[in-house]
């Protein structure tokens, strides 16, 4: 067996009688006023669309023979999408896009650089597209919780930051405790999902592949892969974005920035 | 000759104009205690001094030189700052006086030991504080330690934000009388803003006062008019 036993029409079929279930859901909510039937059904309907478009696309993708072009044009632009996501987080700061696309990048990028060439990623879109999904939607992720967490600690420590550079230190040094701390803090989620893996949380690349019909064995050995792509990649876009911010944070002169 | 100088300075803050023309000449030795109502500008001017804001109009200029010519850090070794929130770092007291030597590099443990020890004497801080946690000290501890870590750089302006509000009769006078002495040996000069006209009197080679961003008045104690004062 390999996969799920059934075409796409079948699917469909399926997909419809799980969708009764939602719609109880979705009374439910209702019923208890819980406010959240009309976001569910927009984030729903907007997922799904989104999906369907990614479907359609992926499939012409894996059928043509200039598969490496599209690839080489799809992956700037997802990690483009995910710049632009990241940066929505801090709207104070003047053209935040411009740190968080490059931080994205420059994580997601080279782990996926290095598994390529080290050949744990088999020359193939089938692999190739989803990994790259993978690492850029978690250097986005920690991306945005590093940044995010250094303007706010900048703000509440801004008497602390000037003060140390009134006694002379450089923008660097006055900010370092708080970009350890914020890196540190992205950082938690991923660290925590890696210490409960398979025990809490059954991966889902590994749920991919056991779905798939990969043996477990396979399936479980591509997941460590994936998580030193995660962590690897999230631990550079998360330094990266931190050292960019700085310089936006302060001046030239050493003075913090009036929009922080 | 004056040590810092402050020709027509203008500075907005978030839309708002805060100091509206200042002019200010602190001679080399002196004390000029600033008075002036909250919101007046205060701690902006001192501010501008050290380069934590840059004028928007007008001049400051340390030993004759327009400090937006000057490299901000080398600024700050010449010209020190005690801020109105006296926050501390993580660490100890003696890590927290000495703060401004090991961000430049000084890691002598003698030449730390010596002047962490003069400024310690100088803010009142008893050397039996050194080692504790400086986050945990008391409001008034807090300000004698800010004290002390201004001065550990040995600058040769200083410019104080209130910064003795909190703490008890008897060290106060010992702070003040051992800053003035430091400005009357001629090697420091201070621009020391306060909320207390006894103290003005007491520290102030002259007093100015500072309503709606402008000097209105720069006088010696005894003629200053706190009449029209504030
Ligand atoms: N970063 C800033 N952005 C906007 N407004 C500011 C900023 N910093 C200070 N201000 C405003 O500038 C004005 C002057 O502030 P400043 O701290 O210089 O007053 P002060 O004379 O020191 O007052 P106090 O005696 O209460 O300490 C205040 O109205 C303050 O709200
Ligand atoms: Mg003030």
């Amino acid at each position: 067996m390999s996969g799920i036993p059934y075409d796409e029409a079948e699917g469909l079929f399926r997909l419809g009688l799980v969708s009764l279930l939602f719609l109880l859901v979705l009374v439910l909510s209702r019923r208890r006023r819980l406010g959240i039937d009309r976001d569910f059904a927009f984030a729903l309907v907007k997922g799904g669309s989104q999906l369907a478009v990614v479907a359609v696309l992926l499939t012409l993708i894996f059928v043509s023979d200039l598969w490496p072009l599209w690839t080489l044009l799809l992956l700037p632009f997802m990690m483009f999408i995910g710049g632009w996501t990241s940066a929505r987080r801090t709207p104070d700061m003047p053209n935040p896009m411009m740190i968080t696309t490059p931080s994205i990048a420059l994580g997601s990028g080279s782990v996926l650089v290095f598994l390529f060439i080290t050949g744990a990623i088999p020359p193939a879109p089938q692999f190739i597209i989803p990994l790259a999904g993978m690492a850029i939607g978690n250097a986005m992720i920690i991306c945005s919780l590093t940044l995010d967490r250094l303007v706010r600690e900048a703000r509440l420590n801004r008497t602390r930051i000037e003060t140390s550079l009134a006694l002379g230190a450089s923008s660097t040094q006055s900010i370092e405790p708080y970009e350890t701390l914020s890196i540190r803090s992205a950082l938690i989620p991923t660290l925590d999902s890696l210490r409960t893996l398979g025990i809490i949380f059954i991966p889902g690349a590994m749920t991919g592949l056991v779905l798939a019909g990969t043996s477990p064995i396979v399936a479980a050995q591509y997941q460590i892969i994936v998580y030193f792509m995660i962590v690897g990649g999230g631990i550079i876009s998360s330094m990266t974005v931190a050292s960019l911010a700085r310089r936006r944070l302060f001046t030239h002169a050493c003075q913090i920035e009036a929009w922080v | 000759m004056s040590v810092l100088e402050f020709e027509n300075v203008h500075k907005s803050l978030g839309g708002h104009p805060i100091l509206n023309g200042v002019d200010l000449k602190l001679q080399k030795g002196e004390v000029i205690a600033i008075v002036g109502p909250s919101g007046s500008g205060k701690s902006t001017v001192l501010r501008c001094a050290n380069r934590l804001h840059d004028p928007d109009e007008g001049a400051i200029k340390f030993d004759g030189a327009n400090v937006d010519g000057l490299d901000a850090r080398q600024l700050r070794s010449q010209v020190g700052m005690v801020f109105q929130d006296s926050a501390m770092f993580p660490g100890t007291v003696r890590e927290n006086i000495s703060f401004g030597l090991t961000v430049r590099g000084v890691d002598d443990p003698r030449v730390v030991a010596k002047a962490v020890a003069k400024a310690a004497k100088v803010a009142a801080v008893s050397r039996r504080h050194l080692d504790r946690s400086a986050s945990k000290l008391s409001g008034g501890e807090k300000q004698r330690v800010a004290i002390a870590r201004a001065l550990a750089i040995g600058p040769e302006v200083l410019l104080l934000d209130e910064p003795t509000s909190e703490i008890d009769p008897k060290r106060l006078r010992h702070i003040e009388d051992a800053l003035v002495s430091m400005a009357r040996e001629g090697k420091t000069s201070f621009l020391w803003v306060t909320h207390s006209a006894d103290q003005a009197r007491r520290v102030g080679d002259r007093i100015a006062n500072l309503v709606d961003g402008r000097i209105t008045q720069i006088a010696q104690p005894d003629e200053f008019d706190w009449g029209v004062a504030y």
